[in-house]
């Protein structure tokens, strides 16, 4: 008797029939298609995690190592932000401090209203420009235009300077939804003066931007380059870096 | 055990062969779901655009040599992460919103003549993680005034959004614009700055207003729908 009829005898004395037997072993092949495609999953998100770590830890050094020997050109834009809200007064010291020649060219503010929300607020600075005049002057003309949108849509009030001729929806109707009127309400209670600076961002050069990447601590939460309108992310501060 | 004697001959009748079938069913069952890809939170859903808003651009308040364009957008639906909700595609957390307004004036040959605004000077808003887009890769012949947000996952449903962009003064116009929502995916973490790129990958957009409806700045229009 060969070892196959064997087998198939013994299989057929515990299983009845050759169906039954085809029916285990499409269980048998599916449970362990599912174990492999779980394992062999595991392990590739073991080896993506593992090499993205590896490949990040050997970026950092490299661009530290770069940067400390003044081979990594960081100078131009630069975002600062900061650990927690300030006043522009006190981040202006904060980035001079940091960065004493660089340029301001955003100033982000934040506020939180009654209900929760956050409004950002950035007002860009063009050259030849004080940042110190100019955003608060922009954060007023914007938290009265906030506040005014709100109060609109709550009553629907319209200015009648607005021109509303055109329109591609029936008449304007005053918001009834609780928890949009809640929201509305609070923005309508918008206060300026709790606007807190959140970050700048900077023009600088060689010098104050290593100057600046140096200064992350207390008040400075990170440093990043921003290249082509993109993000390129924190750079840690290298220990007794000078510029080069 | 009527029931069992209706069933067809080739149905086993053995407790333990029904016992093994229902097992090896239940297998092939499992095996199935598993393998079966689920449409991602990514995966769009019918239309992921607002439900309501309306768009001004007029004379800024900031001053005459500036334009404001104030949306407000909001969403009337269920609540974020259910597949019938307008807000599904915004459930992970690298989803991306963005409101767009562009310029254009197509019946002229020099359409940059009748643009009555260039060049984004500031903004505000209160999406989450609000940016404003950079004109990089933009068509040249079109002036985008685009607002977005980074966390889009963190949208709400009927919370108003706006999203206000001063500009510099151009021309007085009237300048055609068209109004148009786009939904894609970021991998710049933290991507939270006054001018970004954060929509490295667009998933779809849905042209709202287009320039063929010839609606022009400066004006203030209320749009409803489609729900």
């Amino acid at each position: 008797m060969s070892i196959s009829r064997s087998v198939t005898t013994g299989a057929r004395r515990v299983f009845g029939q050759p169906w039954e037997l085809g029916l285990l072993a499409i269980a048998l092949v599916a449970i362990v298609a599912m174990v492999g495609r779980v394992g062999a999953a595991a392990q590739d998100g073991r080896q993506n995690v593992a090499s993205a770590d590896k490949r990040l830890a050997e970026a950092a050094l490299q661009r530290q190592a770069a940067l400390s020997e003044g081979r990594v050109d960081v100078s131009g834009e630069l975002l600062i932000s900061f650990t927690s809200g300030l006043t522009l007064h006190e981040a202006l010291e904060v980035v001079r401090q940091a960065a004493p020649n660089a340029t301001p060219t955003v100033i982000t503010y934040q506020i939180e209203d009654s209900s929760g929300i956050i409004h950002t607020i950035g007002s860009f600075v063009s050259e030849g420009e004080d940042a110190a005049e100019k955003a608060p002057r922009f954060l007023a003309a914007q938290v009265e235009s906030i506040r005014g949108m709100a109060e609109a849509r709550l009553v629907c009030a319209v200015p009648e300077a607005a021109g509303t001729g055109e329109s591609l929806a029936p008449d304007c109707e005053p918001e009834t939804h609780p928890t949009a009127q809640k929201h509305l309400e609070a923005q309508a209670n918008l206060d300026a003066a709790a606007a807190v600076v959140r970050s700048i961002q900077i023009h600088a050069s060689q010098t104050d931007a290593i100057s600046a990447y140096n200064a992350v601590g207390d008040e400075i939460l990170a440093v990043e380059q921003i290249l082509n309108g993109r993000v390129l992310g924190p750079i840690v501060p290298v220990e007794g870096d000078t510029a080069k | 055990m009527t029931t069992l004697q209706a069933l067809p001959r080739r149905y086993p009748r053995d407790p333990r062969a029904r016992a093994i079938v229902a097992f090896a069913a239940l297998l092939m069952l499992t095996f199935a779901l598993y393998v079966h890809q689920p449409p991602s939170a990514g995966a769009l859903y019918t239309t992921f655009a607002p439900t309501q808003g309306d768009i001004d651009g007029k004379v800024s308040a900031f001053g005459p040599t500036y334009r404001d364009h104030n949306s407000q957008m909001i969403w009337q639906t269920s609540s974020a992460c259910v597949s019938t909700s307008r807000l599904y595609n915004f459930c992970t957390i690298d989803d991306v919103f963005e409101h767009e307004i562009w310029l254009h004036n197509y019946h002229v040959q020099y359409p940059e003549s009748y643009r009555w605004a260039h060049y984004n000077q500031g903004y505000s808003s209160n999406l989450p993680s609000p940016y404003i887009d950079v004109p990089d890769s933009d068509p040249p012949q079109e002036w985008g005034i685009t607002i977005g947000s980074v966390d889009a996952d963190n949208l709400a449903a009927y919370t108003w959004y706006y999203g206000n962009i001063v500009s510099n003064a151009d021309n007085p116009g009237p300048n055609w614009y068209k109004l148009r929502f786009a939904v894609g995916d970021t991998d710049v973490p933290g991507c939270v700055t006054g001018r970004a790129w954060c929509m490295l990958s667009e998933d779809d957009g849905y042209i709202r207003i287009p320039f063929t409806s010839y609606y022009t700045f400066p004006n203030h229009l209320y749009w409803y729908g489609p729900y």
